[in-house]
């Protein structure tokens, strides 16, 4: 008999789908704003929401925690947004990497555009670009905002304004389109980030989620919680028949048995189907790693629900 | 999985369809029943418009008048007119340029302008008459900017009479944390020093001193400080009518070009000024409000007809 546990593991990997479209239009709930042209400014836009999400986006219902996270930072009112810093932690804490696999509608995003039907490629050789996103978090989220400012103390939201393809997808596109005076003031720096966009679209077409591996500084910060957060992966080394399916199943490139909390796990749970023998789930809570723990002291495993022969 | 996929598709495929949809719908413009006599006064005002520009065009002695003075400057005088009085006080500074002989036939020119302005205003009235209700649902850009009462951030008292004080009024809508919008303060200053000249004014309307909040105002006064901006910058109450326009706006910097009269020219320019090509858009928006024809104002283009 399968144990809790894995039957939520199992319904939250094969559903995966339906909760990144219901996240994603919790995030994005105000749709009447898309045929207005306007965005929603009320009290939802003082907290963020967990995934890469344009505040401009029509119909958006908080504020993206990168966007945020400059312009506090940028501000010459703030040394330091520690109210938003404390939010990301948070959530890094709660649910890490998670937040790419089920709740990031950018990430859903690029899935969708991955169903397309074309031969894919393989990012395993691809691997030194996973550090890119890092330096994107530091010198463009971090260090520019803070650094380059003007007269006045103020920075600017390089990341947003330079890099940012989601605030063109659901921001300036959708706006632009009913939006008039928006439409007149599309420029240079509109054409560049359009470009990114489309560069991303054809991408993540051929590759699997090329945006969250290599340049999302969201995801690099969630990624840095994901050993540390109370949501992880668990594999059952009882049951586990070394078969390899969950490593070659992998689009995110990790071997869930050797590193089941690596920073590029998205917890999108695929391992978790592909096990034949359901060795793999998902796991929450306190506690030291489970890996550890299973070797060492089965008991303790089986007292907290893992075995049940 | 295939369903899955499909399904997934299916739905993108919705959602773009909906944003076309909002788009197409929102750009065809509805088919307006345009009564023949509307378009006969209105061919009939560009005729007579050709008409006074033929007599300026065609003689020598005016271009020689008009040579001196690089400004048209459009005062409409007690009586209606715009050329004639211009032209007739141009003439009186310039006179000793011109033979007698010139002067005569230059005199007997003005008459007749005169006589056609006369009709021009009469023609006009009769189209403001025939511009059906459809003609100012469909046009936005020919909206009068929201009356208010209000204060500057001094604490002295406006109210959007203030528009009909100048000949071109620009308003720049910014907030205290927004680097673009405080980037461009010196350059709006800079463009209220010229326009007072041509008898425009900048102002500045700080959304975050709406309600008056002294911590925002003195702010707000600090950043205009360092920034070198003097140009009166206003606050209304966030409820008024005004308010509620304001709080509309959806990106920061926003410039409205207004009128004399408080109409709103063209559309509002969304971003600072000194991005590129921005302020060739302005200055576009602004010869409009201070064009010469301002009385045959294109109510559905929000340009100008000539």
């Amino acid at each position: 008999m399968d144990s809790k546990k894995n039957i939520i593991s199992v319904f939250l990997a094969r559903f995966r789908g339906w909760i990144q479209a219901a996240a994603f239009s919790l995030t994005n709930i105000h749709l009447p704003n898309f045929f207005k042209g306007q965005i929603y400014r009320g009290t939802g836009k003082t907290v963020c929401v967990p995934g890469l999400n344009c505040y401009s986006c029509p119909g958006a219902a908080g504020a993206c925690p990168i966007g945020a996270f400059q312009a506090a930072v940028g501000s010459s009112k703030f040394r330091f947004s520690y109210y938003i810093t404390g939010i990301l932690i948070l959530l890094g804490v709660l649910l890490g990497r998670f937040i790419c696999g089920f709740l990031c509608p950018f990430g859903w995003f690029q899935e969708l555009l991955h169903k397309i039907p074309t031969p894919k490629l393989s990012t395993k050789r691809l691997k030194p670009l996973r550090y890119l996103k890092y330096a994107v978090l530091l010198v463009m989220v971090v260090l520019l905002p803070v650094l380059i400012t003007n007269d006045l103390g103020m920075g600017n939201p390089f990341f947003c304004k330079y890099l940012c393809p989601q605030g063109v997808l659901e921001g300036a596109i959708p706006l632009s389109l009913v939006n008039s005076s928006i439409r007149a003031s599309l420029g240079s720096l509109f054409h560049w980030k359009l470009a990114v966009l489309i560069a991303v679209a054809v991408l993540s077409v051929l590759f699997y989620r090329p945006f969250c591996k290599w340049l999302c500084p969201l995801g690099a910060f969630y990624a840095l919680f994901n050993k540390v957060s109370l949501l992880q992966m668990q594999v059952d080394k009882n049951r586990c028949v070394s078969c390899g399916k969950c490593a070659r199943i992998c689009k995110m490139d990790v071997d869930v048995t050797k590193t089941p909390n690596h920073t590029e796990c998205i917890r999108c749970g695929m391992c978790v189907k592909a096990c034949p023998v359901k060795a793999v789930s998902f796991r929450y809570g306190f506690g030291a790693g489970p890996a550890d723990t299973e070797d060492k002291n089965p008991i303790t495993n089986e007292m907290n629900g893992g075995l049940s022969q | 999985m295939k369903r899955k996929s499909i399904t997934a598709i299916l739905l993108v495929l919705v959602m773009a369809l909906a944003l076309t949809a909002c788009q197409t719908g929102h750009k065809t413009p509805s088919v307006k029943q345009q009564s023949m006599t509307r378009e006969e006064v209105e061919a009939q005002i560009e005729k007579k418009l050709d008409e006074l520009y033929g007599i300026l065009e065609q003689s020598e002695q005016w271009g020689r008048l008009l040579e001196q003075e690089d400004d048209m400057v459009n005062e409409v005088y007690d009586d209606g007119s715009i050329y004639g009085s211009f032209l007739d006080a141009l003439l009186e500074k310039h006179k000793d340029l011109f033979s007698q002989e010139e002067l005569k036939t230059m005199e007997s020119d003005l008459e007749t302008i005169r006589k056609i302005e006369a009709e021009l205003l009469v023609l006009e009235e009769q189209r403001q008459q025939l511009l059906g209700p459809e003609d100012e649902v469909d046009n936005p850009t020919a909206e009068f900017f929201p009356s208010f009462e209000g204060k500057d951030l001094d604490g002295n008292d406006v109210t959007s009479e203030l528009f009909k004080n100048n000949k071109v009024t620009i308003v720049n809508f910014w907030f205290s944390t927004c680097s673009p919008c405080i980037e461009e303060l010196d350059k709006l200053n800079d463009l209220n020093e010229q326009l007072k000249e041509k008898g425009g004014a900048v102002i500045g309307i700080n959304i975050d001193t709406l309600d008056g909040d002294e911590t925002q105002i003195a702010e707000a006064k600090r950043i205009l400080e360092q920034k070198g901006a003097v140009y009166q910058n206003i606050r209304f109450d966030s409820s008024s009518e005004a308010g509620k326009f304001a709080g509309e706006i959806i990106g920061f910097p926003t410039t409205y070009v207004v009128d004399g009269e408080g109409r709103i020219v063209g559309e509002p320019l969304m971003g600072a000024i000194n991005y590129p090509g921005m302020m060739e858009v302005l200055q576009d928006h602004i010869d409009q409000a201070l064009g010469v024809n301002e009385m045959f104002y294109d109510e559905n283009t929000g340009t100008d007809n000539k």
